[in-house]
């Protein structure tokens, strides 16, 4: 070996170094791949040569389900979609019911969706920063995060009886009027979190080493967004400023003020910055919301046992990860002819290969975590 | 400052062979009269000024039970409100459809998951795979004329 | 040589900033219970497993209609309907619950006509032995609990009372 005189730099000619390349499974059972999702990476020494992920691994036929269950039955299922903000599922679903038939909705209704949807929004968003927080190495956001989220879960237990899988948009409106204390209940939350987002701030956006994970990293571009259908926060990231709330005002969501957030930048510090400011403008227009809560029903008529006239209609909503669209074909009977999913973190993972092309491995991680997407969603 | 809505008539000139209607469900249709024209028209309805889709939502299919339809929702994130639906029908019998992954990154994993479902293959497709159901799996489960013994059946159904 | 000293000053003033937030909450109340010995109170509306209340009478109100085994979207009620001897009436004979396949949607409760079943509180409902899972509502005697509002159709709820968010002034009129 001392034969060899010359040496050769192998930090700025990695190739001298004759590395082979490597694959390493990560997942389907990892913690940072927020669910059973398995990437197949290669690896030339620490840099991510490919990297494709496998996805199904929680695939449970929900297009096909749909074709042997009423309208009605089929509004819990969409709960387990997205878990983390399942209002926006069944409100998505619920509204396309809605555009079939024609039914509209009481103001009431829209408001406490509006209400409900925005909580979800928040505690999503809280459960993506801890997590979010963990994956750069920061553990302690997680633990306060997920305390917040408790008390919006506790909110929900006590408007609708379940912690996650609420069961509570029907067609027409929702399942049942505030419970005693609710209102009371949500306005001291609110007050509680007003400066959380602050002190999320303190504890990760100056801190050096997150800065130093995320500055930078995992550039989505405008034209690779475009060109893959990003939507939601990863999009206005990249600084495209689309929401749906404001841009194609659904429900009630005109009657608010509230701003949308974009950065410029496109990448995992960026997105994180977007998040963070929407949790303060989700809180805004639950405070709005409540202010402005209208008396009256909470369901239009409509008969127990839904038949929508023929047709088809696409309805989509601003979920916490971007839009959400339901695609249904109603052939007159109770049960849909076709029932098609458009979920926000299908576009968002196969945005994945390109993100981490020639990343460095710790970053892979760092990316994955920024992106937010979740794994039940995609496979349905 | 936001241009307006597409017109009908504006997709009638500029695609004579197809047909343009008022869709209620997301924006205007364009009904194209053959599977052929469907990369042509998207290559279009992308890069030309008047239109500038540039986002292919969502691609997905539909079985009449005589024919699939292929669904595309088109946007744009620049205009924003701008929305376009295209349908195209195929035979169910082994159509060639040409892959839109030139022209939309979206679509490589839309076109895997209409052939996981549907079975449609797509003539071009840098990576035809299945992606949700595992690769021996036999059959493509939303075709009306599948069928699994093992669904759950419902008391009393 | 600005950056060399800059830099690392700046990584240990966020991290001291950090430790003081993290020391502020050593002094601030634990927001967790210790489980087995203590519990959170349930709020009415929760929906845990699904039982066949007794009145009074000791009597449950099931009229066997199937619109609970109907409306159940995954197949977890299976009731069998026996006719009384001499009459053409119906009655219940044997209300199957499979637990392992509910999802605790509660379109059962809210669904049934006569009131019959009610999503009670009971939320530690694991077993060892899936076989414990087939339940056999009608066999149980569990008493009525006016706290388990769990899935109620609209009508029979509990709610704050409607008032219009700023219009106290509305109100007065
Ligand atoms: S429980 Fe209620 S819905 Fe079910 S069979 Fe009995 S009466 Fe009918
Ligand atoms: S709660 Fe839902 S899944 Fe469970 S038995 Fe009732 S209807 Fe069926």
């Amino acid at each position: 070996m001392e034969a060899q005189s010359k040496s050769v730099d192998t930090l700025s000619h990695p190739e001298a170094l004759q590395t082979d390349v490597i694959t390493l499974n990560m997942g389907p059972q990892h913690p940072s791949t927020h669910g059973a999702l398995r990437l197949i990476l290669k690896l030339d020494g620490e840099r991510v040569v490919s990297a494709q992920p496998d996805i199904g691994y929680v695939h449970r036929g929900y297009e096909k389900m749909a074709e042997a269950m009423t309208y009605n039955q089929y509004i819990y299922l969409t709960d387990r979609l997205d878990y983390l903000s399942a209002i926006f599922n069944e409100w998505c679903y619920c509204l396309a019911c809605e555009q079939l038939a024609g039914i509209e909705v009481p103001r009431r209704a829209e408001y406490l969706r509006v209400i409900s949807g925005e909580l979800c929004r928040l505690s999503s968003h809280l459960v993506w920063l801890g997590a979010m927080g963990m994956d750069v190495g920061a553990f302690t956001p997680l633990t306060y995060t997920f305390r917040e989220r408790e008390m919006i879960l506790e909110i929900f237990d006590l408007l609708c009886g379940q912690r996650m899988t609420f069961n509570y948009c029907r067609i027409g409106g929702v399942a049942r009027d505030l419970p005693a204390g609710f209102i009371e209940r949500v306005r001291d939350f609110l007050k509680y979190f007003e400066r959380m987002p602050d002190v999320y701030d303190r504890l990760l956006s100056d801190n050096a080493i997150f800065l130093a994970r995320t500055r930078g990293i995992g550039t989505l571009t405008q034209e690779l967004a475009h060109s893959h259908a990003v939507t939601g926060p990863n999009l206005r990231g990249s600084g495209v400023s689309k929401d749906l709330r404001k841009d194609d005002p659904y429900s009630v969501y005109a009657e608010f003020d509230f701003k949308v957030c974009t950065q410029s930048e496109g990448d995992a510090l960026a997105r994180y910055r977007v998040r963070v400011e929407e949790m303060r403008q989700s809180a805004r227009i639950i405070k709005q919301a409540l202010d402005q809560l209208p008396a009256g029903e909470i369901t239009a008529k409509v008969s127990r046992v839904f038949r929508p006239p023929v047709g088809e209609t696409y309805a989509r909503v601003e979920s916490s990860r971007g839009i959400q669209g339901f695609y249904l074909v109603s052939d007159g009977s109770a049960k849909p002819a076709r029932c098609r999913i458009r979920v926000p973190s299908f576009a968002g993972l196969s945005v994945m290969p390109k993100l981490l092309h020639h990343v460095q491995v710790a970053d892979v991680v760092a990316i994955m975590g920024s992106i937010d997407f979740i794994v039940p969603e995609i496979d349905r | 400052m936001s241009r307006p809505e597409l017109q009908v008539e504006q997709l009638q000139a500029a695609f004579p062979e197809a047909k343009a209607e008022a869709g209620k469900a997301f924006g205007p249709e364009l009904l194209l009269g053959s599977v052929e024209q469907l990369v042509a028209v998207c290559e279009q309805l992308k890069t030309a000024q008047e239109f500038g889709l540039e986002v292919l939502e969502d691609y997905t299919a539909l079985d009449t039970g005589e024919q699939f339809i292929l669904v595309l929702r088109l946007t744009s994130n620049q205009i924003i409100t701008r929305k376009l639906t295209v349908k195209v029908s195929i035979s169910r019998a082994g159509a060639k459809v040409p892959t839109l992954c030139p022209v939309y990154g979206s679509a490589e994993w839309y076109e895997r998951e209409i052939f996981d479902m549907f079975g449609i293959r797509f003539s071009g497709h840098p990576d035809m795979r299945r992606i949700l159901l595992p690769d021996e799996w036999k059959g493509h489960p939303l075709r009306k004329d599948y069928k699994d013994e093992r669904m759950l059946k419902r008391p009393g159904a | 040589m600005n950056r060399f000293f800059k830099e690392p000053w700046d990584a240990v003033l966020s991290l001291v900033t950090g430790l003081m937030i993290t020391l502020r909450q050593m002094f601030s109340k634990p927001c967790t219970i210790q489980y087995p010995e203590e519990r959170l109170i349930w709020p009415d509306r929760t929906r845990g497993r699904l039982v066949m209340p007794r009145t009074e009478a000791g009597k449950h109100k099931c009229t066997a209609c199937l619109m609970c085994q109907r409306n159940c979207p995954n197949g977890s009620i299976e009731i069998k309907v026996k006719t009384i001897a001499g009459s053409n009436k119906r009655e219940l004979d044997d209300y199957l619950f499979h637990l392992d396949r509910c999802t605790f949607c509660g379109i059962c409760v809210e669904t049934c006509p006569f009131d019959a079943l009610r999503m009670s509180h009971e939320h530690e409902i694991a077993v060892q032995d899936k076989a414990r899972l087939k339940l056999h509502l009608q066999t149980e005697t569990i008493r009525f609990n006016p706290a388990w509002r769990g899935a109620l159709p609209a009508k029979d709820d509990t709610v704050e009372a409607q008032k219009p968010g700023q219009s106290s002034e509305e109100r007065a009129d």
